[in-house]
Parts: C-alpha cells; structure tokens; sequence
C-alpha cells in the first residue's frame, strides 16, 4: 500500500476517500511503503541463518548466501540510503570452556547488502568458521 | 517537520489545518520530531562513526572523543539514567554508580581481506563509572601470536533505554 502525500485546502470539501486515504497512510508507514517518512532509530531489517546461510527468520532481508566458510552476504529488500548501524550475534554450539575467542566482521557496507565474516582465534591457532548467525540493521 | 499536538472538540469546526496537521504528523512521528509520541523500541542514541571519532550519521550522540589507538568516548545529547550498585569483597569494596543504558548493540566495519586472521571487538568499557553523559569504548583486534588496539574502520552502536 502506497503512502499519500495530501494537501488540506480551507473550503475544499473533505471527502470520504480522502479521510480513508489518511487512514491508509498508517499502514504505509507502519510497513515502510516506498514514498513513507523514513522511520529513523529503528531497526529496519534483521535475519537469523543457519551455518549454511539458510534463513530461519528475518524481515527485510531478500537473501544471504555463504561464498566461502564464515563468510556470508546479507542482502536487504529495501536498499539503505545514507549510513546504517549493523550489528549482530551468533549461536555457537560450543561448550563454555571452549578456550576460542570468536566475532563477526563487517566489510564496509553498501546500500543494498552487508558481507560478514566469521573468525575464531586463541593462543595457537586462528580460523574462520561457518555460524549461526544473526544480523541487524539500524536506520540511523 | 515538528509535531502538531491536535484536539478535536465536538461542535468545533474541523479545519483544512487541522486536518493538515494530521497528515504531517505521519513525518513528524518517523523522523522523531520533539514531541511526537515515545515509539516503543526505537533507539535513543545511534550512531555510525569512523576510526578517529568523526560521527558519519547519528542522533543522541553529541560527539565522539578519540583518545589513544582504538578507545572512544561517546559523549551523549541526554544523559543516562543512572543506577547504584554495591560490590563487596577484597577487591573494590564500597558503592558504585553506574549508567545504564537498557541495553547496547555494537558491531563494526573491517576493511580488511578475508584471510586476515585476527578476531576484532569493538566493546563498551569501564561500565562503573559515575559519569552518565558519557559511554566508553575500545576496539582491539586478537590473533594467535599477538594483540592490540586498532583504530575501527567503521564503528556501530545503538542504545536502546527504557524510556517509561
């Protein structure tokens, strides 16, 4: 559902059609319609994926694909304009005294995508791995 | 575009304003214009800044100080509420204050090749403090052979508070 933009003229009759359209625009707004006011400090997409980058559950997320281990694109359904927060988490299965210290990377982001990379490291030995993932993303 | 606090009164007359007013509201309300509504989960404090503290976009954060390789201080518009809270033991005896945003995501961006081996965070630090109007932070990069401080390409942060 579109957003309308509309204008009010004083002595102009207000019509059914557009009070409904004023109604309509909550919605429009609400689900981030093409032409709504930006809704700024909120998150604006966010995916959980399994090792494989198969999507488990997400909003405004069209794809992720895994082209080499640990790594993994996140793409949007709505492309960003200006800078955006990505943040995350993960799900190991590992045990707590798994001796590893572990973290995603984000490489410099576009409007459309995200690509991240997943890497372990301890006192003799560094890897990337592949990992549950989760991933989001803010409207600054 | 500012919020427009509208009422309606039975009997009164409903102006092209008014009715205006409304349909501007919708703006108001998603930019977070001053005194709009509270949207429930939307960050307080955002912000996307670079390696030396320049803030590339963001709300709430005033500025960024830049101190030695790989620590910040996010310096906020709105101070933290703030929390007590007591230690016991040997160590650190005695009360503390603490600020306490609700909650903090992080993360960052590396410009770095994939086969760089090093496990990066970008973390909040020295979480006891009494200072509210402030949010610490440092970035350090790990391998297996060393570690050290880095100055982020990119940093993230975005606060949620329990604004009730």
């Amino acid at each position: 559902m579109a957003f309308t933009t509309q204008s009010f003229n004083s002595g102009a009759v207000l019509t059914a059609s557009m009070m409904n359209v004023l109604h309509a625009n909550f919605t429009a707004v609400a689900s981030r319609t093409t032409g709504a006011p930006k809704v700024i400090q909120t998150n604006h997409a966010w995916v959980r994926f399994s090792t494989t980058g198969a999507i488990k559950s997400s909003e405004g997320v069209s794809s992720v694909s895994r082209s080499q281990t640990g790594e993994y694109t996140i793409s949007w359904t709505i492309p960003f304009s200006g800078f955006y927060a990505v943040t995350w988490g993960d799900q190991t299965q590992l045990p707590v005294t798994d001796p590893s210290i572990r973290n995603w990377r984000a490489f410099p982001t576009n409007s459309g995508n995200v690509l991240v990379t997943y890497s372990a490291a301890n006192n003799s030995s560094t890897a990337k791995e592949d990992q549950r993932g989760t991933i989001s993303a803010w409207q600054v | 575009m500012a919020w427009h606090n509208i009422a309606f009164t039975f009997g009164s007359t409903l102006t092209a304003s008014k009715i205006g007013g409304l349909q501007d509201n919708f703006t108001a309300l998603a930019e977070n214009a001053t005194g709009s509504p509270t949207f429930s989960s939307r960050s307080t404090k955002i912000v996307v800044f670079s390696g030396n503290g320049h803030i590339h976009s963001g709300a709430g954060i005033s500025s960024i100080t830049h101190g030695a390789t790989g620590q910040y201080v996010l310096n906020v518009s709105t101070v933290f509420s703030r929390g007590t809270q007591a230690f016991s033991g040997p160590v650190a005896p005695g009360t503390f204050y603490r600020s306490v945003p609700s909650f903090v995501l992080i993360g960052f961006e590396a410009n770095v090749a994939y086969s760089d081996p090093s496990v990066r965070v970008l973390a909040g630090a020295n979480a006891t403090t009494t200072s509210t109007a402030t949010y610490q932070m440092n970035f350090q990069a790990v391998n297996n052979s060393a570690k050290a401080h880095e100055d982020v390409y990119r940093g993230s942060v975005v606060i949620v508070e329990h604004t009730d």
